[in-house]
């Protein structure tokens, strides 16, 4: 536990201010519209699809000018990770059935046309995925997120969705990690002072590791409650009494191309989802890879 | 003027507490709150005053008898949102009121939930932060801000809603002197100028001054009730009450004492100025200075010394902001040595090269001889040798029990259980938390300023050479403020070095033999107190002031009375005595 | 005063401060604690969920859990954790399942129910998030063999860290009666 300042500086998300359409866009139609290509994403199992959805996202950033660089940053730091879900991949998933053809055989280790779809499909779902997320807090501030989840949950309250509840406790949430990452700044350097050294090397036996954390962990935890003893008295003398009544400050504002741009996302994602996409391993037979 | 706003009659009020006994905070108070008065509510923590605010607006109703506001009786909740239009509350922590993530948000989370037009909410938002001078901050993230703009930002949400009453439930307890006096003018205005009825809850006697009438609580009861120079004239019962005189009326008094011509309340400078310049002539300076400095500055070995220190945050990132450069401090032993300097001064960061939890990044840091920053210097052992104890530092207890608390940083060091009992024996009965009552005692069921001790007897339990101390006295009451101090008197007789962080005057002045002055990442000044109080301008110009006795010397010598060299006292008592031998030289 | 439904301002609040220690927990270190195993961390990033669920019931818990997961997917540098179906539906009911094993013994045992409600809150995070990845493809059942040890630890960092803190600001009686001075 020698570098303390870190955390002082907590940053959420990576908002890149470019000006942009897309950072203009109005953030319920940003919201809408990434909300329809993640559907898309989660639910496309086909090879081709995963690549043209990996070049739509390449063209929405070339349009949000952001530089594809910081995109890569976000993939090299999980670098590691994929390489462990690959070669878990590579040697286990032979064996799921149905295989399909079989292109290599040792002992219980397969090289399958199901194993290398696998891979295929989870990489660049993986991949469109880190790039879409990244996408996202660069083009987007979390205040405006928050403004979009309200205003958009709003016709919704009458199912007795808490659109506004929601929203408040999304911005309660924002409001205070920087004014607890302070607080955990301080905590983390007063225990230092008393000697705790706390982070440094690993502990074999967990239960150690949790009560050396605790001096951190506990006062983090209660100092935060007595804070939110305090805010519940402040909203109340301001008033508050829940969703019902209240009028909004902040007004979002749609132009022609937020409906424009959410109707697209909306036709994309239905194409993507009910177009008969070939099977890939054809193709590859066709062009006798699979002989 | 006489139409009362708010009526309290009869007010009993207890707290329910799960398997105990409900705890009386309120008995019996009657009390009326005029139109376009400035009432300024004193008392220390426990005396029922805060509980008394939350009575004002309904956020509390009485158990027994009744709170109207206007004609609201505050148990109708159907009147819940005219009663908390028309008194509008600002709280203690700045921190913990704000809502949004951005300062124009959060003024307008009032007017929201008021359900009111659009438009109108704009007009109110402007308004607001217009009359707390924040208009430019109006685009902010309020964590970027200053603990007193916080606290203008919370005023303004509250002013957003168009409050007929304002009540700052010790919005000013958490402030620096300047936070303090931005929100204390702010209030003054909008009482004159707006005509808003001002309710302030405090324990700073000084903020009574200004106001048109003073409470003053204890037990759950209204003491003493007047203008401010009724109230503060009975020194004899605010001492009683344990109230803490402001010094200039303690000035005033003393010299009353010395000389019964002299009037026994002055509530200003202003007022202590006249009343001295009425009863001497200018240019009869005979009296002799009575005493040189009671504390003299130390030679003793060099325990810390900071030579030319540079301390960069974020470094080697495009954020790298320069935090401190050129800190040239020594620290000798058995000193008590003051940092003065206001929050964003830079001495946070300095006193964190003290016990090396930062490394200087230019200059030297030597603490007991040894390089901070050298590979084969033990880190762990300088901070077991230099105590630190941050501001607030009630924010590090974890532990259930005060006791083991108090034993996490002697068991850090892996002592027998023998030593560890010994040294949270010693620690807690330094800090006059006796050893067999309190380390049983849940720590979270301590008052403020029982945590604040047995925080600062953790840190004591490691036997530090030198501590320390980061506002050790920020936010407790005159009473327990009084307390602490005398404890860490007591320490420093016991021979531990102190080095004390404090941008109270009075404080540092007490208690400090020499004085550093900290300001814009840097040190400005050293000196001893009387050395460094005596240059009143050069302290005025970085936004700090010399001790009020000072300031009001410093006002004689400019009216030709004493001369620059006599201004320069600084207690009350050493003040006092020569004054009163200037007047008695006089008849 | 209470607004009406069940989200009370009270529970806004609380909801949105457990949402804010889970956001911090996972842009800091502080909410990976090094134990040896594959990854080298144990999460506790969950943990404010769980207390969410265990100290104001099911919907707080649910909604602490939603935000933990929505940040953990936008936050991620892992890319498993970035495919919205691992990284945010298992999350959801950490608090959930938490509050109703924890409900269903305290009045037995308190802290026995915070610790059961620890453990089956991070199974429900656990078993949840690999399961999803089964299911998803991204990794083989053999896979998941050795994050078991990590697993483990994680259940026994929950319930301590879940206790303290629980016990600590309920006030709960009984367990040790005074420090151990």
């Amino acid at each position: 536990m020698e570098n303390f300042e870190l955390l002082r500086n907590v940053t959420i998300g990576q908002y890149i201010p470019t000006g942009s359409v897309i950072h203009r866009l109005d953030p319920r139609a940003k919201l809408l519209a990434a909300s329809f290509l993640i559907l898309a994403i989660s639910f496309a199992s086909s090879i081709l699809a995963n690549i043209i959805f990996l070049i739509v996202i390449l063209i929405i950033t070339r349009i949000s000018r952001i530089d594809v660089k910081y995109l890569l940053r976000g993939f090299i730091l999980g670098l590691p990770i994929l390489i462990f879900i690959f070669v878990m991949q590579f040697l286990f998933m032979g064996r799921a059935e149905p295989a399909g053809y079989v292109f290599f055989e040792w002992g219980w280790f397969r090289i399958t046309q199901r194993s290398l779809y696998i891979m295929a499909l989870s990489g660049l779902r993986l991949l469109s995925f880190v790039f879409l997320t990244s996408l996202i807090t660069m083009t987007s501030t979390t205040t405006e997120l928050t403004h979009g989840v309200e205003q958009l949950l709003r016709p919704f309250r009458r199912v007795r969705v808490p659109s506004h509840e929601l929203a408040l406790i999304l911005m309660i949430a924002l409001r205070f990690v920087p004014t607890l990452a302070e607080e955990m700044e301080n905590i983390m350097k007063a225990q230092a002072s008393r000697g705790a050294d706390i982070g440094t090397g690993r502990m074999w036996r967990p239960d150690k590791a949790a009560k050396a954390y605790l001096p951190l962990i506990v006062p983090l935890f209660l100092n935060a409650f007595r804070r939110a003893e305090d805010l519940v008295w402040a909203m109340e003398a301001r008033g508050y009494v829940g969703g019902e009544g209240r009028t909004n400050f902040i007004q979002l504002k749609s132009r022609g191309i937020d409906y424009v741009v959410v109707i697209a996302a909306f036709l994309f994602m239905i194409f993507m989802m009910v177009f008969p996409w070939p099977s890939i391993s054809p193709i590859l037979r066709q062009i006798g890879f699979m002989g | 003027m006489s139409h009362p706003i708010i009526r309290l009659e009869k007010v009993h009020f207890s707290y329910e507490i799960e398997r105990q006994e409900p705890i009386k905070a309120l008995n019996g108070v009657d009390l009326e709150v005029r139109d376009g008065e400035y009432l300024v509510i004193l008392g220390h923590n426990g005396s029922g005053k805060s509980t008394l605010a939350k009575h004002l607006n309904a956020l509390l109703a009485p158990t027994e008898g009744d709170v109207w506001v206007r004609d609201w009786n505050t148990r109708e909740t159907q009147h819940m949102r005219d009663i908390r239009t028309t008194v509008g509350m600002v709280f203690q922590t700045p921190d913990n009121q704000i809502v949004a993530t951005i300062v124009e948000e959060d003024v307008a989370f009032g007017p929201e939930n008021l359900g009111l037009p659009h438009d109108e909410i704009v007009r109110r938002v402007d308004w607001a932060l217009e009359q707390v001078g924040m208009t430019e901050f109006r685009h902010r993230a309020p964590h970027l801000l200053s603990g007193g703009q916080k606290q203008r930002v919370c005023i303004a949400g509250m002013l957003a809603m168009r409050p007929d009453v304002l009540v700052l439930d010790e919005s000013t307890a958490m402030l620096d002197p300047i936070g303090r006096k931005d929100v204390l003018s702010i209030a003054q205005r909008l009482n004159r100028q707006e005509g808003v009825t001002i309710v302030a809850i405090t324990h700073f006697m000084e903020e009574a001054i200004h106001a048109d009438r003073v409470v003053i609580m204890e037990n759950g009861r209204i003491e003493m009730e007047g203008t401010p120079r009724e109230v503060f004239s009975q020194v004899e019962r605010l001492r009683e009450l344990q109230m803490d005189v402001p010094p200039i009326t303690r000035l005033a008094l003393a010299l009353h004492e010395r000389h019964p011509d002299f009037p026994a309340v002055a509530l200003t400078i202003d007022e202590f100025v006249d009343a001295f310049r009425k009863r001497v002539t200018p240019g009869r300076t005979t009296s002799h200075l009575s005493n040189s400095d009671s504390q003299t500055p130390h030679s003793g070995e060099t325990v810390i010394s900071m030579q030319d220190v540079g301390h960069y945050y974020m470094l080697d990132t495009p954020l790298e902001v320069k935090a401190v450069e050129h800190v040239n401090i020594d620290l000798h032993r058995d000193e008590v040595l003051g940092i003065i300097g206001h929050t964003g001064s830079g001495k946070s960061t300095i006193i964190q090269h003290m016990n090396a939890l930062l490394k200087p990044h230019e200059g030297v840091v030597q603490v007991f001889g040894e390089d901070t920053t050298a590979n084969e210097t033990d880190i762990r052992a300088i901070r077991r040798r230099v105590g630190l104890a941050f501001q607030h530092p009630e924010i590090q207890l974890f532990e259930r029990f005060v006791g083991d608390d108090v034993a996490y940083g002697p068991r850090n060091l892996g002592l027998p259980k023998e030593e560890v009992r010994e040294r949270v024996r010693e620690a807690m009965e330094a800090v006059g938390l006796g050893f067999e009552e309190f380390k049983d005692r849940m720590t979270f069921s301590l008052s403020g300023g029982e945590k604040r001790r047995a925080a600062l007897a953790g840190i004591l339990a490691l036997r530090p050479e030198v501590l320390v101390l980061d506002e050790p006295t920020a936010g407790l009451d005159p009473v327990g403020r009084r307390q602490l101090l005398e404890l860490i008197h007591r320490w420093h007789e016991k021979g531990i070095t102190l080095v004390m962080v404090s941008h109270n005057m009075e404080e540092l002045a007490e208690m400090a033999g020499r004085l550093y002055v900290v300001a814009n990442g840097t040190t400005l000044m050293n000196g001893t107190a009387r050395e460094i109080f005596s240059q009143v301008d050069a302290l005025q110009a970085q936004g700090l002031d010399a001790p009020t006795v000072t300031l009001a010397l410093h006002r004689l010598a400019d009216e030709g009375l004493i001369s620059r060299e006599q201004a320069s006292l600084y207690t009350v008592e050493a003040a006092a005595e020569f004054l009163g031998g200037m007047l008695n030289g006089k008849l | 005063m209470q607004s009406s439904g069940a989200l009370s301002v009270r529970r806004i609040v609380i909801t949105g401060i457990l949402a804010a220690i889970a956001i911090l927990l996972g842009v800091t270190r502080i909410g990976f604690i090094p134990v040896p195993n594959l990854s080298g961390n144990a999460t506790i990033m969950h943990v404010p969920a769980i207390i969410g669920g265990v100290m104001e019931g099911p919907i707080v818990g649910l909604l602490v859990g939603a935000i933990f997961g929505l940040f953990s997917w936008l936050q991620a540098t892992i890319p498993l954790f970035k495919d919205p179906l691992v990284a945010v539906l298992p999350r959801l009911f950490i608090g959930v399942t938490a509050y109703y094993s924890y409900a269903a013994l305290k009045n037995n045992n308190e802290y026995l129910a915070l610790v059961v409600g620890a453990v089956i809150g991070t199974l429900t995070n656990t078993v949840g998030v690999l399961g999803m990845a089964v299911i998803r493809g991204y990794l083989p059942l053999e896979a998941v063999v050795p994050i078991i040890p990590q697993a483990i630890a994680e259940l026994i960092i929950a319930a301590i860290i879940t206790v303290a803190v629980v016990a600590a600001w309920k006030r709960i009686e009984g367990g040790r009666e005074g420090s151990t001075v």
